[in-house]
């Protein structure tokens, strides 16, 4: 049953570009506690950047009937996250570029660039958002997966549904201002999906890489084909290297 | 362990993204002997690492992230035996690292990958010297907890408080997780022993995990 904090959170996302994740272990635990619970999302959550993921304040974490859930509702940004006493975890955040500031930035960073979008296509632009921030956001949906799994000992395979909604018409940006970005790759799907089922002995032994395919296919989505593992790489390390990396 | 695909697979994935990580390390192509001692302290490194990882022999990283994807020579990979890789290594570690060593053929060549798990409770920690003559780079000491730092790949002793604290908070984890997750059977079993609870007969039934989540279905 849907809180009602949630509710309002779901009803201010629903109409705009967010990713959803859920974990999903094959293998079977001892249910959790909730503080357990709880405690597993704080000490396992990724914080590569500014911003954790999932976001956790401890303060904020609350009881429902058979989970523990936090959400976020601060200056435009929202997330939800739930994890079950099950194993089962989670997530529905909105991108941070939807935020006024960053969109009209990234807006005038593609409207000057003299990128190879016909008339057409420049006319159907309903936002933008930055590729570098969708490399940042899957890789530490993968980090966090992979933290998770070890932490609850899983065994055998762990589904990962992780779809990018409502993306239809809205282009990648860079966001970057030092980079120049001529590239023109818009999504004309609403969803893109990502999910998978890994092995997790593979997620946990490098869950870089196994973002990597995930992040590629969520460029194929944007029409953008021949996107190279390196440059993903590459800006996979620059995020790793932050001071609280694993 | 890895199976051998997810090894094979993990290799080949690396070798084509050509670029080095906390938990990833090339070496150049070359028998087991000189590479002996920097492999054994790269394992030490990588099974403190969170997530562990991987060095591949046959891959050249020079200066300004060139990488020379050589190979190794059907005389090389024969004195890879993962026997004599693991016992080398853990003679310097403790406690062990379950280290794998396998061929990966990849692109007509061959390529050896050590994969090195984290350590599970106890960072590792060497218990060994090199002896005299070894390369200062390879070199360890009896104590040296070597670590994989973020801002620039190589392996090296902890330096820090703050990399001592990442590496503890590590261990606590894991400890906590374990802790955790034996705590309801051994709570069973405690009140089984006492007859305060009946010895349960099958696994309790668990909500299937779509009902948990059918109330937010529409936005997944």
């Amino acid at each position: 049953m849907t809180t009602t904090s949630e509710e309002a959170v779901l009803s201010k996302i629903k109409h705009q570009p967010y990713f959803s994740l859920r974990l999903i272990p094959e293998s079977q635990i001892p249910e959790l506690t909730f503080d357990v619970a709880k405690k597993l999302v704080f000490e396992n959550r990724a914080s590569l950047r500014g911003w954790d993921f999932p976001h956790v304040d401890p303060r904020e974490v609350y009881n429902a009937e058979d989970y523990v859930f936090s959400v976020i509702d601060w200056n435009n940004h929202l997330e939800l996250w739930r994890m079950y006493l099950s194993g089962q975890f989670i997530y529905i955040g909105n991108l941070w570029d939807v935020l006024p500031e960053f969109q009209e930035k990234l807006r005038r960073e593609v409207e000057s660039s003299r990128n190879d979008g016909t008339p057409n296509q420049k006319a159907s632009i309903k936002g933008v958002t930055s590729f570098i921030g969708l490399i940042y956001s899957v890789t530490e949906f993968y980090v966090f997966a992979a933290r998770l799994s070890s932490a609850l000992s899983l065994t055998g395979s762990l589904d990962i549904k992780n779809t990018l909604h409502n993306v239809e018409d809205w282009v990648l940006g860079a966001g970057e201002p030092a980079m120049g970005w001529y590239s023109f790759y818009q999504s004309k799907t609403r969803d893109i999906e990502l999910s998978r089922t890994l092995p997790v002995n593979e997620l946990v032994a490098d869950p870089k890489t196994a973002a990597v395919l995930a992040i590629k296919r969520l460029f194929e989505g944007f029409n953008w084909n021949d996107a190279s593992p390196n440059m993903i790489r590459g800006w996979q390390d620059k995020l790793m290297s932050g001071r609280f990396a694993f | 362990m890895l199976s051998k695909d997810i090894i094979e697979q993990t290799t080949r994935e690396a070798i084509k993204l050509r670029a080095e990580s906390p938990g990833l390390e090339f070496k150049g192509s070359g028998p087991f002997e000189p590479l002996k001692y920097a492999i054994a302290k790269a394992a030490q490194g990588m099974s403190n690492n969170r997530d562990g990882g991987y060095i591949i022999i046959g891959v050249k990283q020079k200066k300004g992230s060139v990488t020379i994807v050589q190979g190794v020579s059907l005389d090389s990979e024969r004195t890879y035996d993962p026997e004599i890789v693991y016992e080398f290594v853990n003679r310097y570690a403790s406690p062990p690292v379950e280290i794998q060593t396998v061929s990966v053929d990849h692109d007509n060549k061959t390529f050896i990958a050590i994969a090195v798990p984290p350590f599970t409770r106890t960072p590792t920690v060497c218990r060994l010297a090199t002896p005299p003559g070894v390369h200062p780079e390879d070199g360890m000491r009896p104590g040296d907890v070597f670590i994989r730092p973020l801002d620039k790949i190589e392996t090296r002793r902890v330096q820090t408080g703050a990399e001592m604290d990442d590496l503890l908070q590590i261990a606590l984890a894991r400890r906590v997780a374990e802790m955790f997750g034996a705590l309801p059977d051994a709570l069973q079993a405690l009140l089984t022993q006492i007859g305060k609870a009946e010895a349960p007969t099958a696994p309790a039934k668990r909500q299937p995990f779509e009902d948990e989540v059918s109330d937010i279905d529409d936005y997944l």
